[in-house]
């Protein structure tokens, strides 16, 4: 019998991202009205931040908790941030984040302080005093990078078998998945649809190249929010139907540029 | 059903080339296994690396493996990092600081990796661990398909010195990968059987090897 929720993942399950927002229950506050709840999930991070508020926990679930997450962009590296440039706010995560490996290029880059929330505090010496450092970082762990989400679901999978709890995975890219839907069952369930694809076919014109602005909470319209309340639920009931996400809800992304952000 | 390829991941305790300069009177178990079961076996392993630089090489072919594929990994020691380049060490520390959990965890998410290979390619799959306290699974998940030794490589070689713990370690381990003829002879019945059997204790005298007032240096 469920009786407590533990969230990890991006802005996909953020309940604290300071974006205009539509007033509608999320998908979390209605998992929050049912059971004991814990949401660990922030805007702009990936699976690489989340891990570590999860390796704190994961031996004491039980079959009585759920854990559900949100496997972000495996690039998407918690740089570590020297003390001497901590203010300890919300800010640092954003801060080390801004930072990228391009795969191709095999450097770091950043990204542009003025296209996203990083305006006020954006402190451009750190980035500028370690582009080496996190350069360095990357070529040494890149395979593991690369590979990171395989390894965070099949770790997943198993302490489904070992700590009888339920677990239930969304993708942000589902081709990122070794594992699929293959292995699917009462306690352990991967979602088939990627979060970018739904996101992206609430829109009957997405546009080319496709970027999202809008003030849709969690990049989801409320009509989602609910199919993704009813996969989680159906998971936890142990109905094995899934309702599909909708499309085609909205006509065009309220604004266009040449590249989609996730915050 | 008959294994047609072995493919072998690891550290010293399976590099061919360990201590290439002695001469055994034995045969070290990872080339028996490949007489033994009349396959192919493909070695990978390399002293002094750790399951940074065997993930690497399993990456590159995990996803051909099938029922015909026998795998046994080595889990050695997690912080054996293979740096992109010799660097400065605020550098090497700044990369370790970023994925400091990561590291910490590798045992364990390498080997949840492997038995998710084990599910997935319906391959056969052995784990050795040098040490089984970073195991997170230990042998709760063994099956047909992945078994996991429940004990630590390490203890084992150690455990083969008489009065080990009177007795200093030695500073270079003259054994063909850390291991006596008698403890080759269990890792082969161990991956054969693929059920656990305890290595042999207390039956080396380790005064013939030179001492190391501290510690045992492994490769």
């Amino acid at each position: 019998m469920t009786k407590r929720v533990w969230i990890f993942g991006d802005s996909y399950a953020d309940p604290h991202w300071e974006k205009e927002r539509y007033v509608h229950e999320t998908w979390y506050e209605m998992l929050a009205k049912q059971y004991g709840y814990k949401n660990f999930a922030m805007a702009g991070t990936g699976a690489h931040y989340s891990m570590k508020e999860f390796y704190r926990r994961y031996k004491q679930f039980n079959e009585e908790d759920l854990v559900v997450w949100v496997l972000s962009g495996e690039d998407r590296i918690q740089f570590h941030l020297p003390d001497k440039f901590r203010t300890n706010n919300r800010g640092d995560i954003n801060l080390v984040h801004e930072s990228y490996w391009d795969f191709k290029r095999q450097e770091v880059l950043f990204k542009d302080p003025t296209s996203c929330d990083l305006v006020d505090n954006f402190d451009e010496s750190f980035h500028k005093t370690h582009k080496d450092h996190m350069s360095f970082t990357m070529k040494t762990f890149e395979k593991e990078v690369i590979n990171s989400n395989k390894k965070n679901e099949s770790f997943l999978y198993t302490i489904s078998r070992i700590q009888k709890c339920k677990i239930c995975i969304f993708f942000l890219n589902y081709d990122n998945s070794y594992i699929k839907n293959s292995l699917n069952d009462d306690s352990f369930y991967i979602h088939p649809r990627g979060f970018e694809r739904v996101s992206e076919e609430e829109y009957s014109d997405p546009g080319l190249p496709y970027y999202e602005d809008n003030k849709r909470n969690n990049h989801l319209s409320e009509a989602n929010h609910k199919i993704m309340y009813n996969i989680i639920n159906n998971f936890v009931q142990g109905i094995h139907e899934m309702p599909e996400f909708k499309q085609n809800l909205l006509e065009e992304p309220e604004r266009k540029t040449d590249r989609f952000i996730y915050d | 059903m008959t294994i047609k390829r072995v493919w072998v991941f690891g550290d010293s305790y399976a590099d061919p080339n360990d201590n290439l300069g002695i001469e055994y009177n034995f045969i070290p178990w990872h080339q028996r296994i490949e007489k033994a079961n009349i396959s192919r076996v493909k070695n990978l392993a390399k002293c002094s690396t750790g399951p940074h630089y065997s993930l690497k090489e399993l990456y590159k072919c995990y996803n051909k493996f099938t029922k015909d594929d026998h795998v046994i990994f080595i889990i050695s020691g997690r912080d054996r990092i293979e740096f992109y380049t010799p660097a400065d060490i605020s550098v090497t520390d700044y990369a370790y600081k970023t994925f400091e959990e990561e590291i910490d965890t590798f045992t364990q998410k390498c080997e949840s990796f492997l038995y998710i290979i084990s599910r997935l390619q319906q391959c056969k799959v052995t784990v050795f661990l040098l040490s089984v306290a970073h195991s997170y699974m230990k042998d709760r998940l063994n099956d047909d398909l992945f078994y996991l030794h429940n004990y630590s490589l390490m203890s084992a070689s150690n455990e083969e010195f008489i009065n080990r713990k009177e007795n200093k370690y030695p500073r270079h381990d003259l054994r063909k990968n850390h291991f006596s003829k008698e403890n080759h002879d269990i890792m082969v019945d161990i991956i054969q059987t693929r059920t656990f059997q305890p290595f042999k204790k207390n039956f080396v005298d380790p005064t013939p090897f030179e001492q190391d007032q501290e510690k045992f240096i492994y490769d």
